[in-house]
């Protein structure tokens, strides 16, 4: 792929242990890559299939969503339900010819805040070396 | 509720914090203060430090500033001293003088919260302080780094403005020193800030070498040690010393410190800048004034006070709390200002200056079109650039009608400009958006909008490379997504004006006590058979008072108490609910009950961990310290005969597995020394520690034993020391690396007690059940509102004694009432708001198909059959969303995040 290419990558972040984790990135002078755009939720259980499949029909290259470690979601399930439906719309960019690999869940914690910053640099990577969706 | 109680208004001597947050609960509570400040503006020591630990937390001063400055029930007082005190409780009358004149206010109770007041170094010749500009104390550093400051946070050397290579923090300047500063107690602040101090400027600048000169480094409060962990780990070097002198280098800006190490050999290294961390004194002028009007004061020279009263002084209804009393750090004052406030309402009733202020009637904002407006607060240190970039992309964004920056007083600000601009939404861009939402929600309803028409934005994380970009990008977001805000419905409900207190030790049973003087009754459930908690095996508190007998007449107090409802052998199985309304099963031989209460407070206490090593369980006479404390309970003479002792630190604790500090263990084991010392001056009495953590006025305890002739010898946790049973009779012998005598030291002792780590009781229990956060050493985690030191992470749940922090007697008792009081201001109110950022069920679409039923993680919707449809319980809901997203009929919407706003998202974001 072109050295050149920006992906466009949307991303779900849960308020709770998101917010703590985003505190200690910023400590940490960790910055998000400006091509990684932010949707915050309550909670990561509030995502819904459509939710995650929207940001390709408006072009986005890559989706993910960032939320709380399984044993430790405030709101017990949320966390779990968000993995299940981040698995089912990896099956459907599958049957669309789209790499499943354009979307993604990662947990995160107050503890390791610098996987705020860290997860967005990691899709960077992933999404940047697949390419534009569709490219062929 | 105690009619026979005088009422009246309450004074406060001294507006640091402390004073300011006495002030604001009493004002809380119902009664007008008086708040009396010695110097033109509130805020006392904290707006001249940099950073609190463990965050920046100083813009949590600004707003309580403007609150009591606002509040029409505290009438500040600024460039005032109190003269004189007269009267007794109910009737106290007091000379004030302002700046122009002199006169008296009558009031029914005062608190002394009149501060510290940093040592003075310049009586230290040795230490060249007032004579060489690059020697300053901790203060003035800190004035220094602070990005506001008169250096703009730029680190520079005071003689040539050189950025400094090295820099040297010297510990106990004005403490722990008869000689020359007649101050023989810690001032127990200082090794921790000296750390932060030198971790900030590690983040300023990462090559700057850091050096800290201490004795004993006494991080012995909740996270310190891990503080202390990370420090060593960005390298902040610890040096084991006394230093002799501090000497300028001839021919240039240098200093040169002359110390001696722990062989006691005298060394030398250079610095560009030294810095004293200064001990503290409390405020000379108040001092006098309790002096005056009768109040005992002790030997070190603070307001004396007994630690079964931590808040009162010897004269019924004057109350002391923060460093008049004794050198204590942000946390442990408002904790005290807090306690000193349910103290207050104890002995009088509440007299207002004026009624509670009112919210107009929220307008009905939805009908209009949105207009917006965007306040924004900026962090110290946050990029200079980033306020022009916001005003910038403030312009160019369609919907936003005006911007404001706030800073300091942000509600009124918010508050009046929305009246002024006439917008009907809000966007609130900070640093951390999630500690200002019950300021910006209090905004909003002063100025007559619902109190959720609004939307934050994170600014953290934001790359100043391509500021404009995120910035542009996040801004975008919010205003978007507030104009899709629907409106959600607010319900008053009915406070429950009972409390449950888990756990029925000193704690809970403070707490219980507290609340049920107010009239308000209390549920205690205790899951032993018996109350008294681990206060039964404590002999005495570190000051010598005895325990058991003051644990008997509480016990006693409690069961006497109508108002007081024990459960014993009883545990909560689940709590639903929220502030102001929760529902309680609580188990008890074998039945379950359900209890509604209005507040929980959480005191579970906690027990020392079992021992795995020094023969502990393998052999007699070697003891857990809590074994120890009840042999010397039950049987002293068995212990007081003995010939030799040996009392181990740190048992388990401060190693990678528990990394943390159990904060009371090293004043136990001075107390129990001098005791028996007291008892057998003959007995030989080693104590083998890794840092002597005698903090605060228990460092004279410490000299005490030395004096008394107890030996203390150090250990590293490379070198633990080695415990063997010499024969059947249970004489053991001790083995220790003396690290003065570079050898190691065997020691007979007849017994050996072991002072392990304490743990909380079940801690994780309690924190799923009452779905509260834990630290990550396993204690219950303080509010994230910060400076809240007895909330818990979730409203209406207050914590108490070692649950929170390891802790000994007097400072339990001390969180017990300030728990108590926090929860008498929600008792105290009538009706609570419900509702907001919660899910609601539309019963026309609604197909009983029981999902939401089944997946809410809280078992909050149920079917109402009337309707026909699913319910959701505004007050109970929790706002994650989870059913929302579930409903195969699309039935249940939630205001604050609908799918409207997440299926917009990527547009708003691409466009």
């Amino acid at each position: 792929m072109s050295d050149n290419f920006k992906p466009k990558i949307v991303a779900f972040y849960c308020s709770n242990c998101a917010s703590s984790a985003a505190s200690v990135a910023e400590s940490m002078n960790k910055a998000l890559p400006d091509n990684v755009k932010i949707v915050q939720v309550p909670c990561t259980g509030r995502i819904e299939i459509l939710h995650l499949l929207k940001p390709f029909e408006e072009g986005a290259d890559g989706v993910y969503v960032a939320g709380c470690q399984e044993d430790s979601c405030q709101y017990v399930t949320g966390i779990t339900k968000a993995a299940k439906r981040v698995a089912y719309v990896k099956k459907t960019l599958e049957q669309l010819d789209i790499e499943p690999e354009r979307i993604n869940i990662y947990n995160l914690s107050a503890g390791k805040g610098q996987a705020f910053v860290d997860v967005a640099l990691e899709m960077n990577d992933i999404v940047r070396k697949l390419g534009p969706v569709l490219s062929e | 509720m105690g009619q026979d109680k005088p009422k009246g208004s309450v004074m406060v001597v001294g507006g640091g914090i402390a004073g300011i947050q006495a002030a604001l609960s009493l004002a809380g509570a119902g009664y007008g203060v008086h708040l009396i400040e010695r110097t033109p503006s509130l805020g006392g020591m904290i707006p001249n430090l940099h950073r609190i630990y463990p965050l920046c937390a100083c813009c949590k001063l600004d707003p309580r500033i403007s609150a009591c400055e606002q509040d029409p029930n505290i009438n500040v007082m600024l460039d005032s001293t109190v003269l004189d005190i007269s009267g007794d409780t109910g009737n106290f009358s007091v000379t004030v003088k302002t700046a122009n004149d002199e006169k008296t206010v009558n009031t029914g109770a005062i608190i002394l919260a009149a501060g510290i007041e940093p040592f003075d170094p310049t009586k230290y010749d040795t230490y060249s302080y007032g004579s060489h500009p690059n020697v300053l104390t901790s203060v003035e550093y800190e004035q220094i780094q602070r990005p506001l400051g008169p250096e703009k946070g730029i680190l520079r050397r005071p003689s040539d403005g050189h950025t400094p290579k090295k820099i040297a923090w010297l510990q106990c300047v004005g403490s722990r020193d008869i000689n020359q500063c007649d101050a023989p107690y810690c001032s127990s602040v200082c090794c921790m800030s000296a750390l932060k101090e030198a971790v900030n400027t590690k983040e300023f600048d990462e090559d700057i070498e850091t050096t800290i000169f201490y004795m004993d480094m006494r991080t012995h409060g909740k996270g310190f040690e891990d503080y202390l962990n990370e420090a060593v780990s960005r390298d902040v070097q610890l040096v084991r010393s006394r230093v002799h002198t501090i000497d300028p280098v001839p021919g240039g800006n240098d200093l040169e410190i002359v110390y001696a190490g722990e062989d006691e050999q005298l060394q030398k290294e250079t610095f560009d800048m030294v810095v004293l961390s200064v001990g503290l004194r409390p405020s000379g002028e108040a001092i006098e004034l309790a002096r005056k009007i009768g109040v005992h004061i002790n030997g070190n020279q603070f307001v004396d006070k007994e630690p079964f009263k931590p808040v009162s002084t010897n004269i019924p209804g004057i109350f002391v709390c923060g460093g008049l009393s004794g050198p204590f750090d942000i946390g442990e004052s408002m904790t005290q200002a807090a306690a000193s406030v349910s103290e207050v309402a104890a002995i009088l009733g509440p007299e207002s200056f004026s009624p509670p202020p009112g919210y107009p009637k929220p307008a009905k904002s939805a009908a209009k079109s949105p207009k917006v407006l965007l306040a924004y607060h900026f962090c110290p240190g946050m990029a200079p650039g980033l306020s022009a970039d916001l005003e910038k992309q403030a312009k160019e964004i369609p919907g936003v009608s005006a911007t404001i920056r706030v800073d300091g007083d942000i509600l009124s600000s918010i508050t009046d400009k929305i009246k002024e601009t006439d917008a009907n939404r809000l966007v609130f861009a900070s640093c951390t958006p999630a500690v200002h939402k019950n300021l910006i929600e209090e905004a909003l309803k002063l100025a007559g909008l619902n109190p959720y028409l609004y939307e934050t934005v994170d600014l953290r994380a934001i790359d100043p490379g391509t500021a404009e970009v995120q910035l542009r990008d996040r801004i975008r977001m919010g205003v978007a997504r507030v104009a899709l805000i629907t409106p959600p419905p607010l319900r008053q409900i009915p406070v429950v004006k009972r409390a449950l207190v888990v756990g029925g030790g000193i704690a809970g049973l403070e707490t219980a006590v507290a609340i049920s003087r107010e009239g308000y009754p209390v549920t205690l459930v205790e899951k032993e058979k018996g109350l008294g908690g681990h206060g039964r095996h404590v002999k005495s508190t570190w000051q010598g008072y005895d325990v058991q007998k003051y644990l008997k007449g509480l016990i006693s107090s409690v069961k006497k108490e109508k108002n007081i409802k024990v459960m014993t052998e009883a545990t909560v199985k689940e709590n639903k609910g929220f502030a102001g309304k929760f529902v309680s099963i609580v188990k008890q031989k074998g039945k379950e009950k359900s209890i509604s209460h209005g507040v929980s407070i959480l005191a579970p206490g906690g027990n020392p961990i079992e021992p795995r090593e020094y023969l502990y369980g393998k052999t007699k006479n070697v003891y857990l310290w809590s074994e120890l404390s009840e042999k010397l309970l039950k049987d002293p003479k068995s212990i007081e005969d003995a010939n030799a002792g040996v009392f181990i630190q740190c048992v388990g604790s401060r190693e990678p597995d528990m990394p943390h500090c159990s904060n009371f263990c090293c004043s136990f084991t001075v107390r129990t020394a001098v005791d028996l010392k007291i008892k057998n001056p003959d007995m030989s009495i080693y104590v083998l520690y890794r840092e002597m953590r005698t903090y605060g006025e228990r460092e004279n305890l410490y000299k005490e034993a030395r004096d008394k002739g107890v030996i203390f010898i150090r250990y590293d946790l490379e070198n633990k020391p080695v415990v063997e049973s010499l024969d059947n009779e249970g004489r053991l012998k001790v083995t220790v690396y003396d690290p003065i005598l570079e050898r190691p030291v065997g020691l007979k002792a007849d017994f050996v007690s072991l002072q392990s780590a304490i743990v909380g009781n079940s801690n994780q229990e309690l924190a799923d059940i009452f779905r509260v956060n834990l630290d990550r050493n396993g204690f219950f985690a303080e509010s994230p509102e910060k400076m809240k030191p007895v909330d818990a992470s979730s409203e209406g749940v207050y914590l108490a004694g070692i649950g929170l922090y390891p802790k000994d007697t007097g400072d339990s008792i001390t969180q017990a009432k300030a728990a108590a009081a926090r929860a008498l201001e929600i008792l105290s109110q009538d009706k609570v708001q419900v509702g907001g950022m919660v899910a609601e069920v539309n019963p026309e679409k609604c197909a009983v198909c029981c999902t939401c039923v089944r997946t809410c993680p809280f078992s909050v919707p149920y079917i109402d059959h009337e309707t026909g449809a699913a319910y959701i319980d505004p007050g109970l809901c929790q706002g994650c969303g989870i059913c929302v997203a579930e409903c195969p009929a699309k039935a249940i919407v939630m205001g604050t995040c609908s799918d409207e706003m997440l299926i917009e998202a990527p547009a708003v974001l691409f466009a």
